[in-house]
């Protein structure tokens, strides 16, 4: 006997995508319902990436240029790292209210619609402190380019939006590794808390502060120098500075699609997990 | 046509015991369902009965696709409602009693509105579809307002309807009326008997509530510890293993009238009072022909076994009178909506 839903690739992706907009609209809408939520949410984001942002500066502001970096070296990485950010909360941030939606039950009907679970997850609450980040990270970014004076030319502006989209790509990946994990073991949660930390304490600054154990596991296990410090130092001709060879400041694009397919991986396994033992 | 087939599933769940002393103890298991085969026709109405913890949920979340089970297949309408989820989803409306499928901070008319969108239903069969609902579920008095702020027996309103919006040729309902008032509870019930009378749905009721399935179900199955015991007819359960019918006959005042008849045992005279038991397979209309015929009979008022009696003596441990042992299943015959 065949499915009485029988319908082709094309008809479920017009579908999954209906499906999407309706979510997304009505997590809009869920924002909106209330307009001192509303306004309260996008002030949050703000203060908070402004206190990052605040933080780097003076910082920075204080000691002498550290490893060769400026202080509008150091904050172009800092506001491309609060950009990627930023669109990485646009559009994926509810991956990290997995826990929540599980324990609503809003996740197991997620599983009962026509429509794949991610996408419902990512469109089932508008992400207004997307909005806060978002200026806070463009903002940052138009002051510290216009402090550092740099020759654009397209390949140089290419690949500074390239570097924005690769560090969200890497952001979303952690995140599905992390919510695999999560999915696989509730106790686990805390581990999106840690890995905000991690990228938000570390991926600020030029990898060359940090001591040579913290330089090769941000590298080469968790990828947080390349979610803004590699590219961004190509972007700045400082590739030949950079640890472990300049090779490595043009290949985030690539790091950021390998992992996301790690992440894609662990997402699928923790769905499967999650339905073969709940939660 | 199968609408559900369920095929030797199997489910455990293993038990994590304290870190510091999992080494001295055994690893601890619990069967929530044990080789467990069933099919639903389409248009079959199945009340799906059981003590807490029998397997019940266990086994609407299998068939929905939430929970994948250790072994054995799910089918429903052809597809794993696992690996198909998106196209699973299309075909089957889910309710839980407990939890609500609505969006918390719209109103409930946002959420059908959306529904609409996620089915992709024209407009005008919305609207009808939602006419036809409120008619039958009286949304309208509440549908303005925010999930979050709707009564329990409103919230269950709305996500009954939610759940049939899309006319799911599969429907599964974990306790529907739990916790709702009389008045509620009928309107759901009445408008569970519209979908059966169309014959299109397999509609699959988990409840502990005898009443709704003596109103809604032809058709139960009947789990315990993970297995079924038992998958028939009400009539078959209230009157199985010998179980039958009283009838109370008073009798003419010295008429004389009948007191040992065949086709029932004599329980209690008492002066003009005849109680009598229905021998298993007599009907009612039989022994009633039987009294009349012997005449002296004044009135006849027959007392059937209720559902509720069957499974308080089930459940707690007596399953004589499920006609012996709990396995195996019997194969149902697909029965009317």
């Amino acid at each position: 006997m065949t499915g009485v839903a029988r319908t082709t690739a094309g008809a479920r992706t017009r579908r999954a995508w209906r499906a999407a907009g309706a979510t997304g609209r009505a997590g809009l809408r869920e924002r909106l319902a209330d307009k001192a939520d509303f306004a309260l949410a996008i002030v949050n984001g703000v203060t908070y990436q402004v206190t990052v942002l605040l933080f780097a500066t003076v910082v920075f502001t204080r000691f002498p240029p550290l490893a060769g970096w400026t202080v509008g070296q150091v904050l172009l990485v800092s506001s491309v790292r609060l950009l990627a950010h930023a669109v990485f909360v646009l559009g994926f941030t509810n991956v990290r209210e997995i826990p929540y939606l599980i324990r609503q039950g809003r996740f197991d009907s997620f599983l009962l619609r026509p429509a794949p679970v991610l996408l419902q997850v990512c469109t089932s609450r508008f992400p207004l402190n997307a909005v806060g980040d978002l200026t806070v990270a463009v903002t940052s970014l138009g002051v510290c380019l216009s402090m550092l004076r740099l020759d654009w030319t397209p390949a140089r502006a290419g690949f500074l939006v390239l570097a924005v989209a690769s560090g969200a790509v890497l952001e979303l990946a952690l995140a599905l590794c992390t919510a695999g994990v999560v999915l696989l073991r509730p106790g686990s949660e805390a581990l999106f808390s840690w890995l905000d930390t991690v990228i938000g304490s570390f991926g600020n600054y030029p990898l060359n502060v940090f001591p040579a154990v913290l330089r090769a596991a941000f590298t080469f296990v968790l990828p947080v120098a390349f979610v803004a410090f590699y590219p961004v130092a190509a972007v700045l001709g400082k590739a030949d500075t950079v640890p472990y060879g300049p090779a490595l400041t043009l290949v985030a694009p690539l790091v950021a699609l390998v992992w996301l397919g790690v992440g894609r991986w662990a997402w699928r396994a923790g769905l499967r997990a999650y339905r073969r033992h709940g939660w | 046509m199968t609408a559900i087939e369920v095929r030797e599933v199997s489910k455990r769940f293993r038990l994590r015991g304290p870190l510091l002393r999992r080494g001295r103890q055994p690893r601890r298991e619990t069967v929530a369902l044990d080789r467990v085969s069933l099919e639903i026709g389409a248009g079959e109405f199945v009340g799906l009965l059981g003590q807490n913890g029998a397997g019940k949920s266990t086994l609407v979340r299998v068939m929905t696709g939430l929970l994948v089970p250790d072994s054995g297949t799910v089918r429903v309408l052809g597809l794993d409602p696992n690996r198909d989820q998106v196209r699973n989803a299309a075909n089957i409306g889910v309710t839980f009693g407990q939890r609500t499928q609505l969006w918390w901070d719209l109103r409930a008319r946002d959420s059908f509105g959306i529904l609409r969108d996620m089915y992709g239903l024209p407009e005008p069969v919305f609207v009808r579809r939602m006419r036809e609902l409120d008619d039958v579920l009286g949304l309208s008095g509440f549908w303005d307002t925010q999930a979050r702020h709707l009564s329990l027996g409103q919230r269950v309103r709305c996500d009954l309807a939610a759940a049939v919006l899309h006319r799911p040729l599969v429907l599964f309902l974990d306790e529907p009326t739990i916790g709702l008032d009389v008045l509620v509870r009928s309107q759901v019930r009445a408008m569970l008997a519209d979908l059966a009378r169309t014959g299109d749905h397999a509609i699959v009721l988990t409840t502990h509530d005898v009443d709704d399935v003596e109103a809604l179900c032809p058709r139960i199955v009947l789990i315990d510890r993970g297995r079924p015991l038992f998958d028939g007819t009400l009539a078959d359960l209230t009157g199985i293993g010998g179980r039958s019918g009283t009838v109370t006959v008073e009798l003419t005042a010295g008429g004389g009238g009948p007191v040992r008849l065949p086709g029932a045992r004599l329980l209690e005279l008492d002066g003009v009072r005849a109680t009598y038991a229905l021998d298993p397979g007599v009907g009612q209309e039989e022994f009633a022909a039987r009294l009349l015929g012997a005449g002296g009979v004044r009135s006849i008022d027959f007392e059937g076994v209720r559902l509720e009696d069957v499974l308080r003596s089930v459940y707690a441990g007596d399953h004589s009178r499920l006609g012996g042992p709990p396995a195996p299943v019997l194969p149902a015959a697909p029965a009317p909506p």
